[in-house]
């Protein structure tokens, strides 16, 4: 009896992958996602689309991952839950953006330090340079704002 | 035959290199000018016979030679003349030589140009040595590593036909430009070495290094704008820049070039930074050395780094000697480039340009961190982790924010000190007009508070950019008596340096306006449950009605197309506005399907429509539509910053010498200094 029950299942298998192979059309249809699974899709990475979202890349493989998505929204899972979901399966690396805790912590850090301690750097050049200059009166024109200056600054600057 | 002849001239270009690398220092040194001129047209030689290369790749690409392997790996009988052209650069051994090509164009360019230009030729030698290296290394891995010329014994019937993601007219002039812009940067670098190697404290280098620079930046602009239209026309994501690895490098490199540009003119006004540009300079490079030897040793995924192999190792071997003899040679010669003046304030053109410096490097290390963190996280932890857009909006955004406010103060601040009241007064219109728009936004119905704040930082810099040219103009039209557009022409003519870079500011702005258009109002949704034939769905303001799909013959005669068609009605007055055409092109031969969008809408909103499935024929059909709020605002502002860039460029007519002593005495009431 089980054994019939495996055979079945190998031939229908067999047959579904025929069908498959033989009746695919000129362009392989890939059914759509509703637009639920859509929205959970574009935060998620594509297995096979290197640096596109999963909603966005057309391949098969990516078919299989939107149609799991769609049957644990079914089963009445939120969106967050079907995120951690693929998160707890594949690792940080699934998801559109990165954690700001765990592993991607550091990635997370890095622009906001930098841009802290290179701000600061040029802070501190700058005030060096104030204690060393007192502000003393500013000249009344600003050459900045007359072309005429600017352009006769250079020319005295290039003879001079 | 002429592709053998083609690879033979590619080795004599490469023997020419060696040759030039060392004769022409051997020169100087021993103050041999026949040697010097011997190494110089030894290193003008390269760009004939790379072209001679190139002229053999091409005629095996338009004769179907598929012996020539790489011939049968990028055409095939079916491709069209058009793309067999295009297709040497198809692909990473055609590519790197056409990168060669375009080197070699630079390198002669610069032969000839600077050397008849020049006074003073003691930076040349080291000029041509420096280019001929850099140039020979990369005939080296064209020539052992990645040879295009390589033949089979066993020629096929056809070849494989180019990668259908190239074939777009973007396509045709992106990675020309791409490729002139990191190459073009080659020269400046030499300069930046040469005057190093002879110990030069002046300012020599940059007066070549700087319009170069900016030639090498122009073409990066171009090519990065370029990309983003091709990916916006051809990938079908909606968008026109998905922070790609290879997308990410130029970017990067552009990070870095761009403030070398401005800093460039500290050491000129005054003196100072001179250490600070020779290490942006060397950065650039750096950088793009760095950035073309990840992309094409594929170290780094991307769905379009079509030119991957295995020459990495080298390209990494060649990146920590470069990276060593410029620390060195820069170390030795820290004495040298000591500043001539100090920062007098904070509060100058100086100080601000030193604020747009580093938020520039912040920039590109963040763009920097992001991009190569897969493989740090892989190196670290043994998983590699995926960065996402996410990340780089958020962390890319701010700093880019805060760049366009520094462009909207930089140009109010004077050389040496400035004036506080003087520059909050010439604040005060801008300002004004500012808050007048985000009032008008808010009365639109803009409510969110983040993207109205942009806006109105836009409107700022933008009025206070148009100012300058008003108070400029103003001033002409008043001691000149010259009509306002003569004003306008004249003063951009008497300083086109400092017009041309406004009207790149102005191109700045307004491609961010698109950028935040795009990216906070642009949405996009998925029709569910499928549509059916004759049924209509409605995305903003358009109603689209499904009238079914069809087969149309492919562009390409390698592909097949299944069309839909949509009547795109509006969905106010129910008037028909025309009808869209998105497709899917299939390609057996690559195993590849492309997404191609129609595109309609207004200048304003671009609706943007994507055939994402269909069911029993037709019967039923999914359609991805995008809502693109401004996003053609980055196209005109990218023009418009080539634009400025030519009226950087252009070589104006003589300069007129100020008579008016009326200017003569406002400048020095002004304090220019006369040296």
């Amino acid at each position: 009896m089980l054994r019939f029950a495996v055979h079945t299942l190998r031939l229908i298998s067999l047959l579904f992958v025929v069908v498959c192979l033989v009746g695919r059309p000129i362009i392989a249809q890939v059914p759509a996602p509703d637009e639920a699974t859509y929205r959970i899709a574009k935060q998620l990475n594509c297995p096979t689309c290197a640096g596109r979202n999963l909603a966005d890349c057309p391949t098969e493989t990516c078919a299989q991952w939107k149609a799991e998505i769609k049957a644990q929204l079914d089963m009445g899972k939120s969106a967050q839950e079907v995120l951690d979901y693929f998160q707890a399966r594949f690792g940080p690396t699934v998801l559109q953006e990165p954690p700001k805790t765990g592993v991607t912590a550091p990635l997370w850090a890095a622009p906001v330090g930098a841009a802290l301690v290179f701000l600061l750097a040029a802070g501190a050049v700058m005030l060096r340079a104030a204690r060393h200059n007192p502000l003393t009166d500013v000249a009344a024109a600003d050459p900045a704002e007359d072309p005429f200056v600017s352009a006769l600054e250079e020319e005295v600057r290039r003879n001079g | 035959m002429f592709a053998d002849l083609g690879h033979l001239s590619v080795i004599f270009a490469f023997v020419a290199c060696l040759y030039a690398a060392v004769v022409a220092p051997l020169g100087a040194q021993r103050n041999d000018d026949r040697l010097v001129q011997s190494g110089r047209i030894a290193a003008l030689m390269t760009f004939p016979l790379v072209l001679i290369g190139c002229l053999g790749l091409w005629h095996a690409l338009l004769t179907h030679d598929f012996g020539v392997q790489y011939v049968a790996s990028v055409s095939s009988r079916a491709t069209p003349v058009f793309f067999r052209i295009t297709a040497l650069w198809g692909s990473q051994n055609g590519s790197l030589l056409f990168w060669c090509l375009i080197m070699s164009a630079f390198v002669a360019a610069a032969m000839v140009r600077d050397w008849e230009d020049a006074g003073d030729k003691s930076l040349l030698p080291y000029v041509t040595m420096t280019m001929a290296l850099v140039l020979g290394f990369f005939l080296f891995l064209e020539l052992f590593l990645a040879n295009a010329f390589v033949r089979t014994d066993f020629p096929p019937q056809d070849g494989r036909g180019l990668n259908p993601l190239l074939r777009h007219p973007g396509m045709i002039i992106h990675p020309p430009m791409l490729y002139a812009g990191y190459t073009g940067l080659l020269v400046p670098f030499a300069f930046c070495i040469a005057s190093l190697i002879t110990r030069r404290s002046d300012d020599l280098w940059l007066r070549s290094s700087r319009r170069w620079t900016l030639v090498g930046w122009a073409f990066l602009t171009a090519g990065l704008l370029l990309g983003g239209r091709w990916a916006h026309d051809v990938l079908g994501w909606g968008g026109y820049w998905g922070w790609d690895p290879s997308e990410n490098k130029p970017l990067i490199t552009w990070l870095i070039a761009t403030p070398f540009l401005h800093s460039a003119m500290i050491q000129e006004k005054r003196g100072m930074f001179k250490n600070w540009n020779v290490f942006l300079m060397m950065l650039t490079f750096a950088s793009m050395f760095f950035g073309t030897a990840f992309i094409r040793s594929g170290l780094l995924t991307s769905v379009h780094a079509f030119a991957a192999s295995d020459i990495g190792p080298f390209f990494m071997g060649a990146m920590v000697v470069i990276l060593t003899a410029c620390a060195a040679l820069w170390l030795t010669r820290l004495d040298v480039l000591r500043s001539e003046n100090k920062l007098d304030s904070a509060f100058s053109r100086e100080g601000i340009f030193l604020i747009q410096n580093v938020l520039f490097l912040s920039t590109a290390f963040t763009v920097f961190i992001g991009t190569i963190f897969p493989i740090l996280s892989e190196a670290i932890s043994g998983t590699k982790i995926t960065v996402g857009p996410p990340f780089f909006d958020q962390t890319v955004g701010p700093q880019l924010a805060a760049l366009v406010a520094l462009m909207g103060v930089a140009p109010l601040l004077a050389w040496g000190k400035s004036n506080g009241a003087a520059v909050g007064r010439q604040m005060l219109g801008p300002l004004t007009f500012a808050a007048a728009v985000m009032v008008a936004l808010l009365a639109a119905g803009a409510t969110q508070p983040v993207p109205l704040l942009l806006f109105g930082l836009c409107a700022y810099t933008l009025a206070q950019t148009v100012m300058e040219y008003v108070r400029g103009a103003r001033a002409r039209m008043h001691s000149m008596n010259e009509p306002a557009p003569l004003a306008l022409v004249r003063l951009a003519q008497r300083n086109q340096r400092r017009y041309g870079g406004y009207l790149v500011h102005l191109g700045v702005v307004l491609l961010a306006i698109g950028v935040i258009g795009k990216g906070f109002y642009g949405y996009d949704t998925i029709t569910t449950p499928a549509v059916k034939l004759n049924e209509s769905f409605t995305v903003g303001d358009y109603t689209f009605t499904y009238r079914g799909i069809r087969p149309v013959p492919c562009e390409f005669n390698d592909c097949q197309t299944i069309q839909a068609m949509l009547l795109v009605t509006s969905a106010k007055d129910g008037r028909v506005l025309g009808a869209v055409f998105p497709h899917r092109d299939h390609y057996p031969v690559q195993q590849h399907t492309a997404t191609i969008p129609a595109i309609s809408g207004t200048f304003n909103t671009e609706v943007y429509v994507l055939l994402a499935a269909w069911e029993d024929g037709g019967a039923t059909a999914s359609f991805q539509v995008y809502i693109n709020p401004l996003i053609n605002w980055i196209w005109v502002g990218g023009i418009v910053m080539i634009l400025g860039f030519v009226v950087c460029f252009w070589k104006a007519p003589e300069r007129e010498t100020v008579t008016s002593p009326a200017v003569a005495q406002r400048a020095i009431r002004a304090g220019v200094p006369a040296r």
